[in-house]
């Protein structure tokens, strides 16, 4: 019997050894807790447990997408509240952010725009589309590691090419070098210039999104930043539009979008959690 | 027990009346009862809103027989207020007659009245009892409550400058009585000042507790002080306070001190005490009330008006409270002390219906609009009604809000309503709590009459099924650090073709360099064979062409053999320097001594028996000799 005692207290040990076993951390139980509000539709608890865990720095794509989850439920619910949809955008931007590859999170945050869309063409404003200036809008084609890659690539070719032409003294070899040379040049300028801007754009801004209904842009003293053509109205940014923060002050941000710079207020804008945190 | 009795008889403030809608009267008398001979102080105070001017005129006051009376002084003044935030002032004057009593009896003096800014102005008439033996007992000064130079109470309603038992000398004061028994002054802690800034007048502000939490209160104080006696204050403005909220504590109470600074006596006063909340961390800024001082010891300001003083900026400290503990649902902000109460009714209702939640939220601090509602299926929550008591007894923000909800209850069955709560900071105890009001259960029946709620979404649902709650924690993705980050990924890219460049230079280089040795070997050797031969066809017709010839062709083979440039060696030394480099001491001999034998020839010619073509022949022998000779490792 004592053996029977003594090889069970070994195996149970064993098993709660085990990694399976492992006790979970805080910011796992936080979510567990938080998917269990969201089943029983406690909508806010579970976004105040979910922003809990982003303000103490937890980032996770599966935490943020349960955010935009609890955002858009409460958004349906009579509970909403301004800017819901917003934030649910903005949870969904970090998502892919994060993990580029989740399509549901992809397929959501178009959903979810065009939701925001909808509902301010039901109050006859006009969707308003703001590009990306040329250099954001090339350097974000790819990731910032494939146009690194693609200028080690052109570095590669260009050695070779030069080597060809300089050591190897055949006809066939001249040629093929001269070609390696011009492809090398081309792919190493432009990757280098493209990791470079990204690299630049990267360190310098902040990719957001806004999740007020709407926010108008302000000049540095906080008054309304007049349309560039002169007219009278200001410029607003929709709800759930992607901007990028380009400098933080206590009461404003100065904020990209498209072509056109200005401030908001920090509880207009919300900074998406970065993987290089 | 006599001046007892005078005094309060003296601190009679006899009545106030308003004759006219914009105009303050009041009368007083510095005693109502005085000996025969004695004089006694009436007094007409006159304010206004100044909006018709300050012009007095047609000054009375009737005595009846018995009295007398000299023509009355006048005392400009000038009074604040301070009302939900905003200043107002108002001027006014006072008059004073000293009045001589001739005769016993009980008289009515008065009313005394004035013309004030286009206005009459009439104080109330003032019953005089004159006794026999000059008995009365009357100090010839008002009291100090009534003193003019109480510039923001010139009524003398309680707020004297001067608390009780205090007697010091007022700078304008010339009674030498009291220049005999000075007493200590008393006033406030929070007036007092190290050194004054300025010797004329200056505000100060003060902000405490300082560091604080965002959310949690402040109080900022703003002083004046005056050194050149009484003023008044001119266009005061309102303290900056972008970064915060404020709480309107209503008008102030304004009591003026005289405060002894760097041996100047200062009327100083609190202007302002407003309790603030930051808005948002950060070294926030609060301060620069500016005030005019207005008076007779006062110089103007170089524009003209009053002399401005500003007060001192005050840097506030506000961070956010910790992250450490802190309860979810936090909104940033919340900061005090609170209790929740709530009232739930009925308890049983019907499927549809609503019920009604009241909650008293009430504690220390600017109470939140805010309580966390519990939410679930079948429960709706619509917006609450608020109402609110907030008030600040000793500067200290506290009340209630009172948040009544309605509660729609969709579907039947025995709902746990939750609790309703607040997370909220308490700065006393570093540390978070949240308050709490438990709801309890409500027993909704099924409504046999209410339409069944759909659970389909509607077809204007847009967002329904879109997204859907992950159980779990997936991997977290494998991040990549950027490789642009690396240190060495910007020399990678350069280092492959700039080090073909590099290597192609260097290869080339070396050609060249070894191309042009050989050259320049081959030269010499040439240079070599052309003076040999000179000086063997010159030996014959040219001595001294020939000498120069085997010279050259020497230094010529010397710098082939052991690449040193032998010119500049003195011949003396040469034979030394040559065994040195590992030529052989016969071959260095036989040189050198050809050498000399050039400068023999040269400078002595045929005389001297040296034969040039036999020296051209040894030169050429021993040249051709030293290319086969081996040179030593010694050298």
């Amino acid at each position: 019997m004592r053996r029977f005692i003594l090889v069970l207290s070994t195996l149970l040990l064993g098993l709660l050894s085990a990694p399976g076993f492992a006790a979970p951390s805080e910011s796992e139980r936080d979510f567990a807790a938080a998917s269990q509000a969201l089943k029983r539709g406690a909508y806010t608890e579970a976004i105040d447990t979910l922003e809990l865990l982003a303000d103490r720095g937890f980032v996770h794509p599966d935490a943020s997408f349960n955010r935009a989850v609890a955002y858009v439920e409460r958004a349906r619910s009579s509970s909403a509240s301004p800017g819901d949809l917003g934030r649910a955008a903005a949870a969904l931007s970090e998502v892919l952010l994060l993990r580029p590859s989740d399509e549901q999170a992809e397929l959501g945050l178009a959903r979810i725009r065009a939701e925001i869309s909808r509902r301010h063409a039901r109050e006859g404003v006009a969707p308003v589309m703001a590009r990306d200036s040329l250099g954001r809008a090339a350097t974000s084609l790819f990731d910032e590691n494939v146009w690194a890659y693609l200028a080690l690539v052109g570095s590669l070719l260009l050695t070779v090419g030069l080597a060809l032409r300089r050591f190897v003294q055949t006809t066939s070899a001249g040629l093929a070098g001269a070609i390696c040379i011009g492809l090398g040049a081309v792919l190493l300028l432009a990757g280098a210039g493209l990791t470079a801007g990204a690299r630049h754009f990267r360190l310098t801004s902040s990719p957001a999104v806004i999740v007020a209904d709407e926010a108008r842009l302000l000049d540095e003293s906080g008054k309304p930043l007049p349309q560039k053509r002169g007219s009278a109205d200001s410029v607003s940014i929709p709800e759930g539009a992607s901007v990028y923060v380009l400098e933080r002050r206590p009461t404003l941000y100065r904020v990209a979008w498209g072509s056109s710079e200005g401030w908001l207020s920090p509880g207009q804008v919300r900074i998406l959690a970065s993987r290089f945190q | 027990m006599r001046f007892a009795v005078t005094a309060t008889a003296a601190l009679a403030v006899l009545a106030a009346s308003s004759v006219a809608h914009a105009l303050e009267v009041k009368t007083a008398v510095s005693t109502q009862r005085v000996g025969l001979g004695e004089s006694f102080l009436v007094q007409l105070v006159i304010m206004s809103d100044g909006q018709n001017g300050n012009a007095l005129a047609d000054v009375r006051l009737p005595l009846p027989p018995g009295m007398t009376t000299s023509p009355p002084s006048r005392s400009p003044q000038s009074q604040v207020s301070i009302i939900n935030g905003q200043m107002s002032q108002r001027v006014g004057v006072t008059l004073t007659w000293t009045v001589t009593a001739s005769k016993v009896g009980s008289f009515k003096v008065g009313p005394p009245s004035a013309s004030f800014a286009g206005e009459r102005a009439q104080g109330n008439p003032i019953p005089i009892e004159v006794v026999a033996g000059g008995s009365g007992g009357a100090p010839q000064r008002m009291r100090r409550g009534f003193d003019p130079f109480n510039f923001f109470d010139p009524f003398g309603q309680g707020n004297s400058p001067f608390p009780p038992g205090f007697n010091f000398k007022s700078p304008f004061d010339d009674d030498p009585s009291e220049q005999q028994q000075p007493e200590e002054p008393s006033y406030p802690d929070e007036l007092r000042v190290d050194k004054a800034p300025d010797p004329i007048a200056f505000l100060r502000a003060t902000v405490n507790p300082n560091p604080v939490v965002v959310g949690q209160q402040v109080t900022l104080r703003v002083y004046a002080y005056g050194g050149r006696g009484q003023f008044s204050a001119e266009n005061p403005n309102e303290p900056s306070h972008a970064d915060f909220l404020t709480f309107d504590t209503g008008p102030d109470q304004v009591k003026a001190y005289l405060v002894p600074v760097s041996g100047i006596r200062f009327i100083a006063a609190k202007l302002r005490e407003l309790p603030m909340f930051p808005l948002h961390a950060g070294t926030l800024r609060a301060g620069n009330m500016k005030m005019g001082f207005a008076g007779r010891g006062y110089p103007p300001a170089p524009g003209g008006g009053a002399l401005v003083r500003e007060s001192n900026w005050v840097n506030v400290v506000v961070t956010e409270p910790p992250l450490d503990g802190r309860p979810a649902g936090y909104k940033i902000g919340d900061v005090g002390e609170y209790r929740i109460e709530a009232t739930v009714e009925p308890r049983q209702i019907l499927a549809g219906e609503s019920i009604s939640v009241v909650a008293k939220l009430s504690g220390i601090g600017m109470v939140p609009f805010k309580l966390q509602t519990p939410d679930s299926h079948g429960v709706e929550w619509l917006e609450p009604a608020l109402t609110e008591k907030m008030e600040a007894p000793g500067g200290i923000v506290q009340g209630s809000r009172t948040f009544s909800y309605v509660v729609r209850m969709t579907e039947p069955g025995k709902i746990d309503l939750g609790e309703l709560s607040l997370p909220y900071y308490d700065p006393k105890r570093h540390a978070y709590a949240v308050a709490r009001a438990k709801l309890g259960e409500i027993e909704v029946k099924a409504n046999p009459n209410a339409a069944k709620a759909t659970i389909e979404p509607k077809p204007s649902d847009r967002l329904a099924g879109v997204l859907q709650a992950r159980d779990t924690l997936g991997p977290m993705p494998a991040v990549q650090k950027p490789l642009s980050d690396r240190s060495g990924f910007w020399a990678a890219l350069l280092l492959g073709p700039l080090g073909v460049v590099f290597a192609g230079g260097a290869l080339s280089f070396a050609s060249r360099t070894r191309a042009k040795l050989r050259e320049r070997s081959a030269s010499v050797g040439a240079q070599l064979e052309t003076a040999l031969r000179e000086a063997r066809e010159l030996a014959a017709r040219d001595t001294a062409g020939s000498v120069a010839a085997v010279e050259r062709a020497l230094f010529l083979a010397i710098e082939l053999k052991l690449n040193l440039k032998a010119r500049a060696i003195l011949k003396s030394e040469l034979k030394t320097t040559l065994v040195e480099r590992g030529l052989p001491s016969a071959r260095a001999e036989a040189l050198a001594r050809i050498l000399e034998d050039c400068d023999t020839l040269r400078f002595v010619g045929a005389a001297s028996g040296i034969d040039p073509g036999e020296l051209s022949q040894r030169a050429a022998k021993n040249v051709a000799e030293m290319r086969n000779d081996k040179l030593s490792p010694t050298s």
